[in-house]
């Protein structure tokens, strides 16, 4: 049909420039590439405790523009929550380990949950939050998000104003992680008039002004359930421009900000008097899905063991940090992992295999060349990690050509017509191990794209999805990752790494929270 | 104009429609996470991106006719408010430019021409070559470092002001001034060896007359084509400025709406910006009439 199509959009254009002779309009529409962002490696720093009720407005900026700050729609609930406007039950801590948050306790019992709310939460109107209102917002963000259209499916009682019990078809493991993303967050549903623009919620700040896709200004709650707040109110502007930021901030116009550039970290770097600056890891990864199909498995296991992750992220210059597998190492679920750099043993494994080193330096096999295709895009540097694992492999006798594509999503991959094909995603979104599995290892989902889906496995995925016992669940998932990594059909090359800087003084903005959703709260202060 | 505009609408679709990558998929992973296959038929399914091409672009076409242009793919708002709003600021910087830039750049063009040769033109003509070679982030980033740091008038973070409007209007003008200077030099200097200039002098009539009733009339038509040209250029390509000094014109949109696959909006866009590019040659050619009475309206 796209070929169809193709010949007659060419057909279309001929014909159209010829009807308009010489008075032809030409429309360019500007679309140049985006900057490759490269970040700074900068070193982790603790925070001091904050002085209470400093007052002040804190400006900071964020780089992407959002139309609305509607809780339960899209992604919008990132931006509200980091802006301290919007809270879950339940929080995901430093250390990936969850606490209740709205929420005082929640007691699991096979497939129904009970969950407790803390007395004395109330929204920033004055009104206080009860076990309905979580509900009718369960149902609502089940309804405006189809990623949580699953919750719609749960049955939901509210015994009394406190407490909630949700029974779920079989046992739910994940419950508690699900109440602890962003998007979860509770508004009063009742006192909301504009959900776009205005969204009454319980955090330590309210809106006070917002334009779509612009800036937002938010103020005190002084209805505050948590204690006293420190900020009087903050301001996030909307800019796009590195540079931009990067001069507002040396002119103390902002007092800190997230994702900062490589360039801009170095230039804080030097003035430590002035500019606080932080990293903290991720739970997003770049890695390579490598096509079983067209690749066999010498040649897969080698490319695996060629890749020095350690050198790659010192390229890249404090963007990412190494990593050898979809979870981080420090979790029950990431204990196992993929084996580290050893070229001598990669070219080891291809003269195993049949393979002869060329005279151009390039491995041969019946005559052929083993020169192969990575097909990345240019977002988030990931055309950079390619051309440093060209070099890479290079060095281990294989031959790489870069092959950039156009979309971002993996739709290129999703023909399977490529041989080393480079994609990053959040593996570990609530701490906990299923998202990645069910949406990326389980055969026949959109991203396994490599070849590596069974039945085996993907009865193992099952049995995580209803295992309660959270080290029984590690454990099958230690042993499906050991599975993918046997397989070699993928390579796990970095971590993204959550780079900060603050001015000197400045407490706050969820520098050292490896989610992107926590940024200000009641603690933090100019 | 009509038919002009009735390929354009099927050459913007179509383009959107080969281009790689999917908007449902984009959507739901735009934060990176992982996504089911049901999922994401759902999502295809609400967007409308299982129905035929045909049927996907008359309905296009047809809301469009109706004033409707759909809503976008990102946050499901109306595409024609969104772009309308952006097109304003767009519009608004480019007037203010191009307004700027005329005031300058022509009396500085005469002057250079009558001065031809002179010291004041060769530093014209180094300060229009420099300028006219300049990308214009580094001159927005240079009037940034100027404006906002060296000399604290005006804030790094701007605001869609009027205080707002002078740096972008500054940055976008430098290089349109440097090149409406050079063209005004060159026709100026073009009309001035004519015979009638040479018989103008030589009957005595004043240079001042000769200049500014017979020359310059004369090498408005020239400028009329490149100021023209220019604004056609301008109010698609303003992006970079735009987002450093952010303006909240159309041109971020734009581009955030192609990162997004956020089809609507782009089909919205290049569908407004062409019919503006039309009106624009329309509105050059009458002007060709109103200034050169030689020329007629057939």
């Amino acid at each position: 049909m796209k070929k169809l199509m193709a010949m007659l959009l060419t057909a279309t254009m001929v014909a159209g420039l010829a009807a308009c002779g010489g008075s032809s309009t030409a429309t360019t529409t500007a679309a140049p590439a985006a900057p490759a962002e490269t970040q700074a490696a900068a070193p982790a720093e603790t925070q001091a405790a904050a002085p209470a009720n400093a007052g002040g407005i804190f400006h900071s900026v964020e780089a992407f523009p959002y139309a609305s700050l509607d809780v339960h729609k899209d992604y919008y609930s990132w931006h509200t929550q980091f802006y301290g406007i919007s809270e879950t039950l339940f929080r995901i801590n430093e250390d990936l380990s969850i606490t209740p948050w709205l929420a005082e306790s929640i007691d699991v019992n096979d497939n129904v949950a009970t969950i407790t709310l803390k007395d004395g939460v109330c929204f920033s109107n004055g009104n206080a939050l009860t076990a309905d209102m979580v509900k009718r917002n369960i149902e609502r963000l089940g309804t405006e998000n189809s990623r949580y259209a699953y919750m719609l499916d749960w049955n939901i009682e509210c015994p009394d104003d406190k407490t909630m019990v949700v029974t779920t078809e079989k046992a739910y493991p994940t419950l508690i992680n699900d109440f602890a993303t962003a998007e979860t967050g509770i508004m009063d549903l009742d006192g909301t008039e504009d959900f776009d623009k205005n969204p009454i919620c319980t955090g330590p700040f309210k809106v006070k002004e917002f334009i779509p896709e612009g800036d937002c200004t938010v103020e005190r709650n002084d209805n505050y359930w948590g204690g006293p707040v420190n900020l009087d109110g903050a301001v996030f502007y909307k800019m796009g421009d590195e540079e931009s930021k990067l001069l507002a901030m040396q002119n103390g116009e902002i007092d800190g900000y997230v994702d900062i550039a490589a360039a801009s970290a170095e230039i804080y770097g030097t003035d430590p008097d002035s500019y606080q600056l932080f990293t903290v890891p991720t739970q997003r990864r770049v890695y390579a899905y490598l096509n079983q199909n067209q690749l066999p498995d010498s040649v897969r296991e080698a490319i695996v063991l060629a890749i020095d992750r350690e050198q790659l992220a010192a390229y890249m210059n404090g963007l990412i940090s190494p990593a050898t597998g979809a979870y981080a190492p420090e979790t029950p679920y990431g204990k196992v992992q993929q084996p580290m750099w050893d070229v001598a043993k990669a070219k080891e494994i291809l003269e195993s295999d049949g393979y002869t080193m060329g005279a151009n330096g390039i491995y041969e096999k019946d005559g052929q060349p083993l020169n192969l295709t990575i097909s990345c895009y240019a977002k988030r540097s990931v055309d950079t990690v390619a051309l440093l694992m060209q070099e890479q492999l290079k060095a281990a006798g294989i031959g790489i050509e870069l092959k950039i594509e156009e979309d971002p999503d993996g739709t290129y991959m999703s023909s399977h017509d490529y041989q080393i094909g480079m994609y990053v995603s959040i593996t570990d979104k609530t701490g906990d191990p299923m998202n990645f599995l069910e949406g990326t290892i389980k055969s026949g989902v959109y991203m396994e794209v490599a070849g590596f889906g069974n039945a085996e496995t993907d009865a193992m995925i099952d049995e995580v999805r209803y295992e309660t016992d959270a080290n029984k669940r590690a454990e099958i998932t230690n042993a499906i990752m050991q599975k993918v990594y046997d397989s070699h059909d993928m390579l796990f090359i970095g971590t993204y790494n959550k780079n900060s800087v603050l001015k000197a003084g400045a407490v706050g903005l969820g520098v050292n929270n490896p989610m992107q959703f926590y940024g200000i709260d009641a603690n933090t202060s100019l | 104009m009509i038919p002009v505009l009735l390929i354009l609408t099927f050459i913007v679709f179509s383009l959107m429609y080969l281009t790689p990558g999917d908007p449902a998929l984009m959507k739901l992973t735009s934060q990176g996470t992982a996504v089911t296959d049901e999922l994401l038929a759902i999502e295809r399914e609400k967007m409308g991106l299982n129905q035929p091409f045909l049927v996907r672009y008359f309905n296009w076409v047809l809301g469009i006719l109706h004033g409707d242009f759909g809503v976008t793919y990102s946050d499901g708002q109306p595409v024609l408010p969104k772009l309308l709003n952006g097109l304003l600021y767009t519009t608004i910087l480019c007037i203010a430019a191009t307004v700027f830039s005329v005031i300058i750049a022509i009396p500085l063009g005469i002057a250079t021409a009558i001065k031809k040769d002179t010291l004041f033109d060769n530093i014209v003509r180094i300060l229009t070559f420099t300028g006219n070679s300049m990308p214009n982030f580094l001159i927005s980033l240079l009037l940034m470092y100027f404006f906002c740091i060296k000399v604290k008038i005006f804030p790094v973070i701007a605001k869609a002001s009027v205080s707002g409007l002078f740096l972008p209007t500054l940055a976008t003008s430098i290089p349109m001034i440097s090149k409406f200077a050079r063209q005004t030099r060159a026709d100026v200097l073009g009309q001035l060896g004519e015979e009638y200039v040479i018989g103008m002098h030589a009957r005595g009539v004043k240079e001042r007359v000769i200049l500014y009733r017979n020359v310059l009339h004369n090498a408005l038509g020239a400028i009329i084509t490149i100021v023209a040209l220019q604004i056609r250029t301008l109010m698609g390509s303003q992006i970079v400025v735009e987002t450093i000094f952010r303006w909240p014109g159309v041109g971020s949109l734009i581009m955030n709406s192609i990162k997004a696959r956020d089809f609507p909006v782009v089909q919205g866009a290049v569908l407004i910006l062409a019919t503006i590019q039309v009106l624009v040659n329309l509105v050059t050619d009458l002007s060709y009439c109103l200034i050169d009475h030689r020329i007629q309206l057939e």
